[in-house]
């Protein structure tokens, strides 16, 4: 494919233009910052794109594809942090190949055949980018959701030790396994540090509260018990609990009440019945 | 006389790609606990927490003493492996004991009320990612195995 | 080696080591009853603070001793489990420890000594009327 890496070659200054200009019309949304650094990569690519038909039969193998490739990806990076849609971001990538072909049918005198077998080449390579492309692009925003869901994570499910021998624990969004896991060792570590001997799970920020959620709640009841602590489940919305009776959730472990006011007078009820005795007052 | 309950974060990272091999032969009770520590250690050492340290230490327990018991005695190894992605603990218990005539109904048996072998069985399956049994009379093997995303 | 049973009042206290044997168990046991036979005491504390493993059958060996005692007349509690113990059991299944619990020694003596009055008093004396 030595032709058509000459013919790039030749041409780069205008093969680069005129794809800065589809990048204007594809991503009419992006900032102009964000450009200028696109505008750097577009252009790498062309140089590595170049280099790997100058080198080789463009069969799409060896080294110096592998380089287009890296460069395709860190392109798809970059426009999934700009916020560029996955549309936008294979349009782009895509649309060398027009640009390219034309380029080709201008400046080429080669034969049907030749000309046939270098579109092909280039055809072939920049498909080839453009999935690349995708793949990374959908890595990279699942890298940005997964980060995120850990920082909320943090931040959702705090231990508050509001009275003496009484912790609370909003719980807030969706319950699920891994979720309720962690939920679990929190409350525990919390119970242990704080010598709580009442928890007050709130539940008013779960959104659904099906039979699952009730059997994690089940287990983090039991765990509590094992350390010698009550836990009081408030704030089931009258939905959740229709749902939970008519599932026939056993809740007989918990105790529950339906606002956390309810829940606290409960906690000093308990308290109250069972001080903290000292060993003397109790034998 | 008060003992720290909460969780040591302080352990530093292992680097990648070490592999360990620790055979604990399970002969009398003390092996047991032997096995468990052996375990821990080795599940620290590669960066697991508390909880799951525990876990395995609980399933170490489980399997070597189900050896111990119904087989007379018999091998734990303890396999690990480390990777930029992900760490990985596989337990494998070995005995020669007569084996295990209905491995299905021991778990299912263990799930419900029961007691000894199949409760401990079953204990393992819920506390691990993946559990094999080969069994035949003379040769039984449990293999489980544990792995965390780093 | 037998495992030490102290008596405060008449409560019972016991700290298992982490490498109980099956022979200490039995003598525990034992010992603890016979204490509870004997009139000395109400009821039993069982501290596992020490315990960093509690396996199935570690499990039912406690909820047996716990039943044994409730037979004679007395109460049981399990105290100081540590918080990945109790993660562990409650994933290995639904009723692993059937005992009473407590955070620790002290809590431990308070409820044997809470249940004991609920429900009237030492087992082996009549009540006041």
């Amino acid at each position: 494919m030595h032709g058509l890496g000459q013919i790039l070659l030749q041409n780069r200054s205008g093969v680069l233009d005129a794809w800065l200009a589809r990048l204007r019309d594809t991503a009419p949304g992006a900032q102009p910052a964000s450009l200028q650094l696109l505008k750097l990569e577009l252009g790498t690519l062309v140089e590595k794109l170049t280099a790997y038909f100058l080198a080789g039969d463009g069969d799409g193998a060896g080294p110096a594809f592998k380089s287009v490739e890296e460069q395709a990806a860190t392109i798809s990076a970059a426009c999934a942090r700009d916020g560029l849609t996955p549309m936008e971001t294979a349009t782009l990538i895509l649309s060398l190949k027009t640009i390219a072909g034309e380029l080709l049918d201008r400046e080429t005198s080669a034969k049907a055949t030749e000309l046939y077998r270098m579109r092909t080449a280039l055809d072939a390579g920049v498909d080839r980018l453009a999935l690349i492309t995708f793949a990374a692009f959908v890595e990279t925003r699942e890298e940005i959701i997964k980060r995120q869901g850990r920082a909320l994570l943090d931040l959702a499910t705090p231990a508050l030790p509001i009275w003496r021998h009484i912790i609370l624990m909003p719980l807030v969004g969706v319950i699920d396994t891994q979720r309720a896991r962690q939920v679990m060792e929190w409350l525990l570590e919390a119970l242990a540090r704080e010598e709580a001997h009442i928890a007050i799970l709130d539940v008013t920020g779960v959104p659904l509260i099906d039979s699952r959620v009730a059997l994690h709640l089940t287990k983090t009841v039991e765990a509590a018990r094992l350390l010698g602590s009550r836990v009081i489940v408030t704030g089931i919305s009258p939905d959740a609990a229709q749902t939970l009776v008519k599932l026939d959730v056993d809740l007989s472990s918990m105790i529950t009440r339906g606002t956390l006011r309810a829940g606290l007078a409960e906690a000093f009820r308990l308290l109250g019945r069972h001080p903290k005795d000292t060993i003397e007052t109790s034998l | 006389m008060t003992k720290s309950r909460s969780p040591d974060r302080s352990a530093p990272e292992p680097a990648v790609g070490t592999e360990t091999h620790a055979v604990v032969e399970i002969r009398v009770q003390n092996d047991i606990l032997l096995a468990r520590q052996a375990s821990r250690k080795a599940a620290a050492a590669l960066g697991f927490g508390t909880v799951d340290q525990t876990r395995l230490a609980t399933i170490v327990s489980e399997l070597t003493r189900n050896a111990l018991t119904y087989a007379g005695g018999g091998a734990c190894r303890v396999l690990t492996r480390l990777t930029a992605q992900e760490r990985c603990i596989v337990i494998e218990v070995e005995d020669q004991g007569p084996g295990i005539a209905d491995v299905t109904g021991a778990l299912t048996r263990g799930y419900s009320t029961g007691g000894g072998l199949g409760l401990g069985l079953a204990a393992v399956h819920k506390l691990m990612d993946d559990m094999t049994i080969e069994t035949r009379p003379g040769r039984t093997l449990v293999r489980t195995g544990m792995t965390r995303r780093r | 080696m037998r495992v030490p049973i102290l008596r405060l009042g008449r409560v019972l206290l016991t700290s298992l080591p982490a490498d109980l044997t099956d022979q200490q168990v039995m003598d525990l046991q034992i010992d603890a009853l016979a204490l509870i036979q004997a009139g000395k005491a109400d009821g039993l504390v069982i501290d596992i603070t020490a315990a960093d493993v509690v396996d199935s059958y570690m499990a039912r060996i406690l909820s047996e001793t716990a039943k044994m005692v409730t037979i004679m007349g007395g109460v049981a509690v399990l105290a100081g489990m540590q918080p990945a113990v109790a993660l562990t059991l409650v994933e290995m299944g639904r009723g692993m420890i059937d005992m009473e619990t407590a955070f620790d020694l002290e809590g431990g003596v308070a409820k044997v000594a809470r249940l004991v009055a609920s429900r009237g008093g030492r087992h082996d004396e009549v009540p006041i009327a």
